[in-house]
């Protein structure tokens, strides 16, 4: 759990991003974004309090001061739309910093050296999609019109489908879509993973033991509805072979009370962890 | 820490050896000196008890129990106050533990307590010392360890569905019919006659009960339903959860058998029928037996969102004055108020619910 300088707990309402999250969503430009990362976590650890989910107790969301967006593709093939996003995010400030997927801007003058960050994502295109362009890490249009991309996310290949969609602000009324625990759950654990792969090594990216505690929390956020869907995504997805590696990892990382992915979880959770029930729901949620 | 051994409770006769150990040496220094009543003038009591402290000195006149029963004490109370009216002695009551609340008890009435763990009250025109807080060191001498608790618990659940009964067995047959029966058995023997009579005798040794003409009359709801939520444990027996695919009328209708009763929802889910709580997603059973339960429901385990949970157990109470309503075995309202009794602060609001409503019930039925 993350503090402001005065001390005061960074919570979903108080944290330094949320304004800049509202000042998005205001716009008609953002409809459509999915919203992933620590943030998206946190909404969505709001959005199940006092719902029945798998686990009783949701240890807290580490803070983040990044926006994880996932645009669809569908965007890419409607230039006025990908015009709209790019448009957006200039109003607002954001300064493109990388391959014009991510963009900065500073987080307020309470925060002089910080920065608020919107990181954009997108799956891969599939073979349906000819008309979008593929150059890793970067996805988008074939149009040269306008700088936006999508950061390439292979394991993202379920992200647009049946994503949960939260309230963030009652007046105005705002909404955002997170994605569906199963597409969710894949892609951290392939970024567990990659940090199972690399840790010790000196190659590892900072802060990516975080990935295995968020697995930890996205299998503990998890409704008795939304795991029943998880069903179809497995039956749909079996032969997809991002599907296939995450199952693999997975079993790494979480197979046993000792599994390194679940001993990282419990260092970073403050509160117990019940690794049975999570275990027996990471498996139903993966199709293992 | 270690219980200590719990000891023998002396007779009347042994008890001018017994005080001359150092009961109150430290910090209170006493000399007690007892003459039972045969060698002494104090008729109708069972003899003079000396105390010194720091050069003073105070007689009492006493009455020895061997039990510490509110019946017993308040026996001896009656006795030695009458037979001190005759002297110029002070009345005592001697027991083998009085804590606290039982010297208080006796102090309110002026007369002095003193046991043989080292408690006492004593009042004298001398001296007034109070001294408490010694554990227990002795056996119980009740018929049954305990009527409060487990299948002799039974009877004193009756008294809080009917107050009065005529005889031993009228109750006793009133609990026989109110308790189904086990499993590949005709008849059952386990409410005897005989364990009635015990718990019966308990429970007028606490004055929860009176016995006239051999008519048995609840006293103390309130206190009996107090002794019973004090005494309550849960079945410890093994327990499993997982999902069933059946539900309603299937589920229950598996469960059933020709005559016995196999499975009766816990207290703490019966609290739905009884309105105070609203119905939980998770069915949890007692059952007699778990695997016999588990096949025939079909069910698999798993921790993830469990529709039901089975708890073996073999305690007769769950399953006495069970109320079957459209196929569904639901427990007592007594059972299920000690469940929610012993809940989260929600379940012991909605059991203050049922309490006032078990109370209203027996004042309603009470002749």
């Amino acid at each position: 759990m993350a503090y402001k300088r005065d001390g005061e707990k960074i919570t979903v309402k108080n944290n330094p991003l949320h304004p800049h999250l509202l000042d998005i969503l205001k716009s008609p430009a953002s409809e459509g974004l999915i919203l992933g990362g620590g943030y998206g976590l946190q909404l969505k650890r709001q959005h199940v309090k006092g719902k029945k989910t798998l686990l009783q107790s949701i240890p807290e969301v580490r803070a983040t001061m990044d926006l994880d967006f996932f645009l669809r593709l569908e965007l890419f093939m409607d230039p006025e739309r990908e015009r709209g996003v790019r448009e957006l995010l200039d109003s607002l400030n954001y300064r493109p910093k990388a391959n014009h997927f991510l963009f900065e801007k500073p987080l307020g003058e309470e925060y002089p050296d910080r920065f608020a960050k919107v990181d954009l994502l997108a799956r891969e295109p599939t073979s349906s999609e000819p008309n979008l362009k593929l150059k890793p890490p970067r996805v988008g249009s074939r149009s040269k019109d306008v700088n936006l991309h999508g950061r390439h996310t292979p394991e993202a290949f379920a992200v647009e489908e049946s994503t949960i969609k939260i309230l963030v602000n009652e007046e105005p009324t705002l909404h955002v879509h997170v994605p569906h625990p199963f597409s969710w759950l894949v892609m951290k654990t392939v970024a567990a993973g990659d940090w199972l792969k690399t840790r010790g090594t000196g190659q590892a990216k900072p802060n990516s033991e975080k990935h295995a505690y968020d697995c930890y929390i996205l299998t503990g956020m998890i409704t008795e509805d939304e795991l029943e869907s998880c069903r179809e995504f497995n039956d749909r997805y079996k032969d997809h072979a991002k599907l296939q590696e995450a199952r693999e990892l997975g079993r790494q990382l979480f197979c046993e009370s000792t599994s390194p992915g679940y001993l990282e979880a419990c260092k970073r959770a403050n509160v117990d962890l019940e690794f049975e029930v999570f275990w027996e729901g990471y498996q139903l949620i993966m199709g293992l | 820490m270690a219980r200590p051994k719990l000891r023998s409770i002396p007779s009347e006769e042994q008890l001018p050896n017994f005080f001359n150990r150092d009961f109150f040496d430290f910090p209170l220094k006493l000399d007690i000196e007892v003459i039972l009543n045969s060698n002494t003038p104090a008729a109708n009591s069972d003899g003079i008890i000396s105390v010194k402290w720091e050069g003073r000195n105070s007689a009492y006149i006493f009455e020895y129990r061997k039990s510490n029963t509110p019946k017993a004490l308040e026996d001896a109370a009656l006795k030695v106050e009458k037979a001190a009216e005759r002297t110029p002695l002070n009345p005592m009551v001697v027991a083998p533990y009085l804590d606290e609340e039982k010297l208080a008890t006796l102090s309110e009435k002026n007369i002095s307590g003193l046991d043989l763990c080292g408690n006492a009250s004593l009042i004298s025109k001398e001296f007034a010392i109070w001294r408490t807080g010694q554990p227990n060191l002795y056996k119980s001498s009740k018929p049954l360890r305990n009527v409060f608790r487990g299948r002799s618990s039974i009877f004193a659940r009756c008294f809080l569905i009917r107050s009065q009964f005529e005889s031993l067995t009228e109750l006793s047959e009133f609990a026989q019919d109110r308790l189904p029966l086990r499993p590949g058995k005709q008849r059952d023997r386990r409410l005897t006659l005989s364990t009635a009579s015990k718990v019966v005798k308990v429970l007028e040794q606490e004055l929860l009960v009176s016995k006239a003409n051999h008519k048995l009359k609840l006293l103390e709801p309130e206190r009996l339903l107090d002794e019973l939520l004090r005494n309550h444990e849960s079945p410890r027996g093994k327990a499993f959860t997982g999902k069933t695919s059946l539900a309603g009328d299937e589920l229950w209708s598996s469960l059933k058998t020709a005559t016995a009763i196999q499975a009766v929802a816990t207290g703490a889910y019966s609290a739905a029928r009884y309105g105070v709580l609203g119905a939980s997603e998770k069915l949890t059973l007692y059952v007699r037996d778990l695997s016999w339960a588990r096949e025939r429901l079909s069910v698999k385990p798993s921790k993830v969102f469990p529709n039901i949970q089975l708890l073996e157990a073999s305690d007769d109470e769950v399953y006495f004055d069970c109320r079957i309503d459209k196929g569904v075995v639901w427990a007592s309202p007594i059972q299920t108020w000690l469940e929610l009794a012993t809940g989260g602060p929600r379940e012991r609001q909605a059991a203050s619910e049922i309490k006032t409503w078990l109370i209203r019930e027996m004042e309603r039925k009470s002749p």
